[in-house]
């Protein structure tokens, strides 16, 4: 199938070392049967054990089993079948074999049952434990709130170059005593604030941090008297999660909804996967985590087109989603939305700071521009001579002034109100990701 | 933020530096807003910097300005390569053993690479390959690479002032940029030069003749063998020894017509060969060493007499016995001093490849006992891979087709420049059936590498796999094998994506 291909394959792979051995296992040679029923893609592999080893995948949303004894997900049997797919081995279309089958049946069902048991209803947890526990919570933040005042205060006497100053343990120290009171959100901010520190525009950074930071912990003192929005908005912000459980029960926006982009990073141990849809005129962002080695759940490629039923988080604007039910995944879509240019970018921005003043990005089709490299730096140059600005780290400027060809492109990415993040790029009738291969950054065309 | 904004400025110098005041100006507070102390003045600061913030960046609106004018890339020559072609080549960047191939490859299938793709090959290409396979780029590289200074191809021509006027190491970058292009005009600026030349800049400069050598810079060369500098008489000896008509050639053969001569009695010859007395200055100008080496079984006048008949092409004596090459060897097999001799022979059959004689040689060794299996492994390898390439793969064919020792074997695998279809049978089949796998006669696995990249890929895949299908699991040459099966697999894979369409 055309959305699949070896660099997606490679995304998937936990370490180099993964990838390496399912090359090894990537011929036909090594598997006794292979064969596909339209998403679903199985084989049997000879290995070292007495018999073959069963790998099931589904192509949709890259999720696999393997009956062997490795604790790595995805496996390189795993690995090797998708390889064996994406280098055109012949693998016939038959009707797929129990276990295959068992397994596709077994995780529909497990979605369906998960959905229907959110739609019953469930006994309400005893409701005097749950106050006391979060009566607890809510002294434990403020035990946080009050260690937050008095730094703060300290920081700005010394000064923002003293500041800069400061090593790593004082910032993980009082990041980790922020996540003893309970409060990861501050915890997570303390932690940006530390890096920072070392960007080149240090003291606006450090400025704007600490402001946002102050701006909570007031806000955060009289949530009674804010909006019911915007205080949602703000317990999400200092570090109250929205139990998933109980946004599956409500009702979800259905629609043909394109994946544009889907981005993995690595926070410490944790690896934080960002994924944008957009329907029409609305955007949702799907956060999954994975601890260590944990795989993540799934995987979706910009261009994608799920037809998905999605559920918001409480938040001003609602932005952070779950996929409540997947129903298909259809042919893959090269058009973006309809894109805007610099000035309506801005003026979104500025409407959407006004209702949530720490908002820090927003999905933005910029277009049509034209790129072009300054001093080193990357510019998109729009048809009124409006210029928008990328990020320092920002290093695919010459690919795309390659793509574009003198002419213009329409890119989706995120704006922060002062520079625009690329992810990705149309140009041609044709879809492109922003990637890296081998550490250098390259476009690859996906739909 | 515009650092033109006066109260932010000041908003960031004062938290910047520390506060010292308890109250802040109001004019901090954007206009419209009046201000709302805190408890402390640093709560101060930060919510008269929020609120700043906040009004700057909603209000912002970008200036309109000038629309840049930008020129369009020519449109591409040639079919695309598809993308899962461009994403292996990013792999294989900047130096895959494959790379070289891939790039063969892509110009023999008329594609090119797509323009999203050529700011990482201009930029992690080494800039000879680029240079050597400009259509794989495409007419829209130099477009590309105008744009960025750091891509600038000196597509300019070699700079006589640069020749004139520049440091050391320039000149020597002018002149081999010249030689590529232009030999003869190349070594005239250096003739020209040369009276005023340092010694240091000689001893630099004339190795870089070695390149294109032709016979037109025989006389030069002839020249330099006086010249002071070690190195400049060493490479002037080398040079002049690859040129079989110079001057310096006959005058070897004049040696020699003297030292070495036969007669032919009924059909067959019979040499007698006399040791040179003593090495004159002349000899010794022409590069033979007086003092023998350590390690070299013979006694010094031999030593010398060797030295002559490695520099002198195997023709002279096919012509002057008027003989083939086999009766030569045997008679000289026959002399007291057939043997030393013989591996000097095999030295000027490698300098001066000729077809006939490397084959008489390589069947002699074959039969040969005497020296090492290694010595006269890596000795006939030294034959057929010096012929050129047709000529090399039926003298391969033609000892594949023999039973040979492992070593040998693998020494041929190993030097092998072109490999037809049927020498890549004959390989794979030789690899499959030998019996003596020991750990004194093997394989190496450097040499099966160098096979499977050179190596005629859709000859060789179907006899490979019958082969692993009827070999044993733990046999030695199931081992061999299953070293070459991948990187065939990945040559095919690879040709078969550049025949996609992009």
């Amino acid at each position: 199938m055309s959305d699949w291909n070896s660099q997606r394959v490679e995304q998937l792979a936990p370490d180099p070392s993964a990838l390496k051995a399912a090359q090894g296992v990537a011929k036909l040679t090594k598997w006794r049967t292979v064969g596909r029923e339209d998403q679903l893609l199985w084989g049997e592999c000879l290995g070292s054990g007495s018999s073959p080893y069963q790998v099931r995948i589904d192509l949709t949303d890259a999720a696999s089993k393997c009956s062997c004894p490795s604790r790595k997900l995805p496996c390189k049997h795993a690995l090797g079948l998708l390889l064996l797919l994406v280098n055109g081995a012949k693998i016939p279309g038959t009707q797929a074999p129990a276990f295959a089958s068992e397994w596709h049946a077994a995780r529909t069902q497990r979605a369906a049952s998960r959905a229907a048991k959110q739609a019953a209803p469930e006994t309400p947890p005893d409701p005097e434990l749950q106050a006391r526990r979060m009566a607890k919570r809510e002294s434990r933040i403020e035990e946080g709130l009050a260690l937050l005042d008095t730094n703060l205060r300290d920081l700005l006497d010394q000064g923002l170059a003293t500041v800069r100053g400061k090593d790593e343990p004082f910032w993980s120290g009082l990041s980790a005593r922020l996540t003893d009171c309970q409060a990861p959100g501050l915890a997570r901010r303390v932690r940006q604030l530390a890096d920072a520190a070392n960007a080149p525009d240090w003291q606006e950074q450090l400025l704007i941090g600490f402001a946002r930071l102050r701006l909570l912990i007031d806000a955060y003192r009289r949530l009674p008297h804010l909006p019911p929005a915007l205080a949602a908005e703000v317990r999400t912000l200092v570090g109250w999660t929205q139990p998933q459980e109980t946004l599956l029960t409500r009702e979800g926006l259905r629609g043909h909804w394109q994946v544009l982009s889907c981005r993995q990073t690595q926070e410490d141990h944790l690896k934080v996967q960002r994924t944008w849809l957009s329907c029409k005129q609305e955007w949702a962002l799907i956060l999954d985590f994975a601890v260590g080695n944990q795989p993540l759940p799934r995987s979706f490629f910009p261009g994608q087109v799920l037809d998905a039923e999605v559920v918001y988080f409480e938040g001003v604007p609602p932005c952070r989603a779950l996929v409540k039910q997947l129903h298909a995944s259809l042919s893959p879509q090269a058009r973006l939305p309809a894109a805007i240019d610099i000035l309506t970018a801005q003026s979104r921005f500025g409407a959407l700071l006004a209702i949530n003043p720490w908002l820090e990005r927003i999905p933005v089709v910029l277009g049509p521009v034209f790129p072009r490299m300054q001093e080193g730096r990357c510019q998109l140059v729009d048809a009124a001579g409006r210029v928008a600005q990328t990020p320092h780290r920002f290093r695919h400027g010459w690919p795309l002034v390659a793509l574009a060809q003198g002419g213009l492109l329409e890119i989706f990415g995120e704006w922060d109100g002062q520079s625009f993040e690329p992810m990705a790029a149309a140009a041609g009738g044709r879809l492109y990701n922003l990637v890296q291969l081998r550490d250098m950054p390259v476009l690859a065309k996906v739909a | 933020m515009s650092t033109a904004n006066a109260p932010w400025t000041q908003l960031l110098s004062l938290t910047t530096l520390g506060l010292r005041a308890s109250s802040i100006p109001d004019t901090l507070w954007p206009e419209g807003l009046s201000p709302l102390p805190g408890p402390s003045p640093s709560d101060t600061v930060l919510r008269a910097a929020m609120a700043r913030y906040l009004t700057q960046t909603a209000g912002e609106r970008a200036q309109a300005g000038p629309v840049p004018e930008v020129s369009s890339p020519p449109p591409p020559a040639r079919r695309l390569v598809c993308e899962a072609a461009a994403w292996r080549l990013g792999q294989m960047l900047p130096n895959h053993a494959l790379l070289p191939e891939w790039l063969l490859l892509a110009e023999r299938e008329q594609r090119e690479v797509p323009i999203h793709w050529l700011p990482m090959v201009l930029e992690q290409l080494p800039l000879a390959q680029q240079l050597r396979h400009p259509q794989v780029l495409g007419p829209a590289a130099a477009w590309l690479a105008a744009l960025n200074p750091q891509w600038q191809r000196s597509a300019t021509e070699p700079s006589e002032e640069i020749w004139n006027s520049g440091s050391l190491q320039e000149r020597c970058a002018e002149f081999t940029r010249l030689r590529e292009k232009d030999p003869p005009r190349a070594r005239e600026w250096l003739e020209q030069s040369w009276p005023t030349e340092t010694p240091e800049g000689r001893a630099k400069l004339f190795p870089l003749l070695r390149a294109h050598l032709s016979a037109a810079d025989e006389p030069f060369l002839e020249r330099a063998l006086d010249d002071s500098r070690k190195e400049v008489r060493t490479v002037a000896i080398e040079c002049l020894r690859q040129l079989p008509e110079s001057a310096y050639a006959l005058r070897n053969q004049a040696r020699l017509t003297a030292l070495i001569t036969g007669e032919i009695k009924k059909r067959s010859l019979t040499l007698q060969i006399e040791l040179p007395t003593q090495v004159d200055r002349a000899a010794q100008r022409d590069g033979i060493v007086v003092r023998r080496p350590v390690g070299v079984k013979m006694g010094d006048r031999a030593y010398w007499l060797s030295q002559l008949v490695a520099l002198t092409p195997p023709r002279y004596w096919s012509e002057r016995f008027q003989c083939e090459p086999e009766v030569f060897l045997d008679a000289l097999a026959k002399t007291d001093h057939g043997e030393g001799l013989q591996s000097s022979l095999i030295e000027a059959v490698a300098r001066h490849p000729d077809p006939k004689w490397s084959r008489a040689l390589c069947l002699r060794l074959l039969e040969g006992t005497r020296d090492s299996l290694w010595e006269r492994a890596n000795q006939i390898a030294q034959l057929v891979s010096s012929l050129p390439p047709e000529q090399e793969q039926s003298l391969a064919v033609e000892l594949l087709s023999r039973p040979l020792d492992l070593t040998i074997l693998d020494r041929l695998l190993d030097h092998g420049r072109t490999w037809s279809p049927k020498g890549t049978v004959l390989a794979i089949t030789a690899l499959k059936s030998t019996r003596q796998a020991n750990n004194r006669n093997w394989v190496s696995g450097g040499g099966l590498q160098s096979f499977a990249h050179r190596a005629d890929v859709d000859a060789a895949l179907p006899v490979l796999e019958a082969a692993l299908a009827d070999l044993a699991a733990d046999s030695p040459q199931r081992g061999f094998l299953e070293q070459l099966h991948p990187i065939f697999h990945e040559r095919a894979l690879m040709r078969q994506e550049l025949q996609t369409d992009g």
